[in-house]
């Protein structure tokens, strides 16, 4: 645990000798007592993130393309709002017997012109799209400094205080959910709001969708909406052969989103 | 050992000593205590500002709204969605007003007609749909289900409507295929009209033998389209396409 | 930098992400394995004349080294340029993630430039470095001073050591030049998420392109630096004469170059 052990000098032995001293009674302690654990992390009281594993159920049906989601994201997390930086958005899917046309006027926030003419449309719809917090994420992989990370409860994460704004976790994200926020020059992601999701509240794109296409939940719990989701629906995640492990889980998805 | 080589090695062990004791000093203290990150980066992202306050915050003050909002049909639709992230006006509810939206702008933004909206999701054409008035006029945004049961099928399924309107089918009613309770036209996702499921269905007017007018196209129903439904091949709002 | 991207944004056609209408690697990106690769081929020059003995190209020596040196300094200044926070870039060297390509590059980095480089370059001219010690005055003489780490040994038997040594320092440098360049391609190769760059073959295309551009440059620096002394001492240049500099593998081809071109060991 502790990484400064390796040089046996005086100081860095001191430091060792402390840590442990303490970290050993604690952990004794924890594992009887939630609220050590939760005292080690420093989170928010009350809430252990080892008692959840988050991830997100997408309706592909159900979906309206309203933006609702987009907009909601932007104001909740303050991103800003030029075309350039999504931490979600919608995609509209218009697939012909030659074609599939794929776009996202400004992540969708101000919905989608209306599509061009019916004739010969095969299928069409929207697709909301988000980072999918991968259970093997490639973007935690080639951080070189530890500024993007997956916390306990299966968040991805960026420190926005320690990112030094290489932009290879961008590049390295094969679903396009990471952007480098130009106030604070660090990648910047969908955190599926998880200062909301420490106080027992849901991100801000599920709180708005208003016609459920997002399920959001615990995939440890037996009853959460998102595990009777993953129970009655088939589901495909995005870019599977790439073995990220998305924890995004779309329905009736198809074979032309990418 | 030649004299260089001692020099060189007592070099590198001051400069990797010194570098060793800066890493000591510069080492954020939270690295490493849950993995490879600052675990103050958590603290920090927990501590940001909420903007929107959730469902159940509306519900503590404004109590009657909600009940009536929750029993009918927008009870998916969160009031910050029409309303705004409400956060700032749960924190101080006197200071902070919300805006009440009732121009025409909102409701489009769901209910515009689009094809790549999934059917059977309330849309109407806004430059045809009452023109010019709020929606606000005819639906309460709390209970915004219409004033009046809409006559024809066709004010909820435009697509199939319009389809069906330059098709050979044009001189059938809906109701003559789809048998359609009344109650659907008053909660059209709980009560669903039938659809025909048989090739005697649609033979009772295209059989050879059938009572139908003479114009009707006829076919031998026991070998055409051999094990298949008519709508397999044929899209009954319009069936020269197949 | 919004009206560059919104004018990005309207020469897109067909579909990308919105996320990426930013093209977040450029020019800053492009520099950097460039110079890195110039830095391995010129290395490889210079370890024909020590490991391989290619007695033909033994007046680049010197030169190649320090071309070497120059530019590995100099890449990392592109990389500051193009980070968010290059003040925080020492992080890399404190909290290293032992997964990550770039992180584990800066030590290989490192390692090859000082270890291979100065080590080698420090062997090859800590005999000149004596001697400019004690025969020039002022700023030049401290330094060289310092450069000697305070050892004026010149007997027969130093100077074997500091041959030797420099010869293992190049047979180690070798494979760390491929180490290095190939480390870079591996970056790029590594990245599953971009299908023009994810492939096993982009270490040895980077390697490559290394040696061939490095030799590239090694060729015009060779040029350059002869028509400057050439100029300098006075001698006919090229053309005038109908002449080219050649390579001779006899003697540098002038004297009193200022140690670049040494007379062969």
């Amino acid at each position: 645990m502790s990484d400064h052990t390796d040089k046996p000098s005086g100081q860095s032995r001191r430091q060792f000798l402390r840590t442990w001293s303490l970290a050993v009674p604690a952990m004794l302690l924890a594992l009887r007592s939630k609220a050590v654990a939760i005292w080690l992390t420093g989170a928010t009281p009350g809430y252990n993130p080892k008692e959840h594993r988050y991830g997100m159920g997408i309706d592909v049906d159900k979906c309206i393309g309203c933006g609702r989601c987009a907009d909601a994201c932007k104001n909740e997390n303050d991103v800003p709002r030029q075309p350039f930086y999504f931490r979600t958005w919608v995609e509209r899917y218009v697939i012909t017997p030659n074609d599939t046309l794929v776009d996202s006027p400004n992540g969708g926030i101000d919905g989608f012109p209306p599509t061009a003419s019916e004739k010969g449309i095969l299928r069409t719809f929207f697709v909301p799209k988000l980072c999918n917090h991968c259970e093997d994420p490639p973007c935690v992989q080639v951080c070189p400094v530890g500024a993007t990370f997956s916390t306990e409860d299966g968040v991805v994460l960026v420190d926005q205080d320690y990112c030094v704004g290489c932009r290879y976790c961008v590049q390295a994200c094969p679903y396009g959910a990471r952007f480098v926020n130009p106030k604070t020059r660090t990648a910047d992601k969908c955190t599926f709001c998880y200062h909301r999701l420490v106080k027992g509240l849901q991100p801000a794109c599920v709180e708005v969708c208003p016609n459920g296409a997002r399920i959001f939940g615990d995939i440890r719990q037996r009853s959460s909406p998102l595990a009777r989701f993953q129970r009655m629906r088939k589901l495909h995640t995005l870019k599977p052969h790439l073995n990220t492990k998305p924890k995004v889980y779309y329905a009736d998805l198809d074979e032309e989103v990418r | 050992m030649p004299k260089q080589l001692t020099r060189l090695i007592v070099l590198f062990a001051v400069l990797t000593g010194g570098l060793v004791s800066a890493r000591h000093f510069l080492l954020p203290k939270t690295f490493g205590e849950l993995g490879h990150y600052r675990a103050a980066a958590v603290t920090a992202i927990e501590a940001r500002p909420i903007h929107y306050a959730g469902r159940d915050a509306c519900a503590t003050c404004h109590a009657d709204i909600f009940e009536i909002h929750a029993r009918n049909k927008h009870q998916t639709v969160a009031c910050e969605v029409c309303h705004g992230p409400a956060q700032a006006h749960v924190e101080s509810p006197t200071d902070v007003e919300l805006p009440k939206p009732n121009k025409r702008a909102l409701c489009p933004m769901c209910h515009r007609y689009d094809p790549s909206r999934p059917t059977g999701f309330p849309q109407i054409d806004p430059q045809t749909h009452n023109p010019v008035k709020p929606c606000i006029t005819c639906h309460n945004p709390h209970r915004p289900e219409p004033p009046h049961v809409p006559g024809e099928c066709g004010a909820c399924h435009g697509e199939i409507a319009r389809t069906k309107a330059v098709s050979r089918h044009a001189g059938l009613e809906c109701t003559t295929c789809h048998v359609t309770p009344v109650k659907h036209k008053i909660t059209p996702q709980e009560v669903h009209p039938e659809k025909p499921h048989t090739r005697a269905f649609c033979a009772a007017c295209h059989a050879k033998d059938a009572k139908s007018s003479p114009d009707i196209p006829r076919i031998d129903v026991d070998t055409h389209g051999g094990r298949y439904l008519c709508w397999q091949c044929h899209y009954p709002h319009q069936p020269e396409g197949a | 930098m919004e009206a560059s991207l919104a004018e990005v944004l309207r020469q897109v056609t067909g579909y990308i992400y919105p996320n990426e209408v930013e093209l977040h690697w450029s020019i800053l990106i492009v520099l950097y394995p460039y110079l890195t690769g110039l830095v391995a081929g010129a290395f490889i020059l210079a370890s024909l004349v020590r490991v391989f003995n290619v007695k033909e190209v033994q007046p680049t020596y010197r030169l190649s080294l320090l071309t070497a040196l120059a530019f590995l300094i100099v890449a990392p200044l592109p990389l500051l340029a193009h980070l968010g926070h290059p003040e925080r870039s020492f992080e890399m060297f404190l909290t290293p993630n032992v997964h990550s390509a770039m992180a584990m590059f800066g030590f290989v980095y490192a390692w090859y430039l000082t270890v291979v480089l100065l080590l080698e370059i420090w062997f090859d001219y800590r005999k000149d470095m004596i001697l400019w010690s004690q025969q020039e005055s002022g700023l030049k003489r401290w330094l060289h001073k310092i450069f000697t780490l305070g050892v004026f040994d010149l007997d027969p038997k130093s100077l074997r050591f500091d041959r030797t040594a420099g010869r293992v320092i190049t047979i180690i440098g070798i494979p760390s030049a491929f180490l290095l360049h190939g480390y870079v391609g591996f970056i790029f190769g590594s990245v599953k998420a971009n299908p023009w760059w994810s492939s096993v073959l982009m270490p040895i295309v980077f390697l490559f392109s290394a040696i061939v551009s490095g030799i590239a440059l090694m060729l015009l620096l060779y040029m350059f630096s002869t028509l400057l002394q050439l100029q300098g001492a006075g001698h006919a240049l090229p053309g005038q004469a109908g002449q080219l500099p050649v390579l001779r593998a006899d003697r540098g081809l002038l004297a009193g170059d200022a140690g670049l071109h040494p007379p062969p060991v």
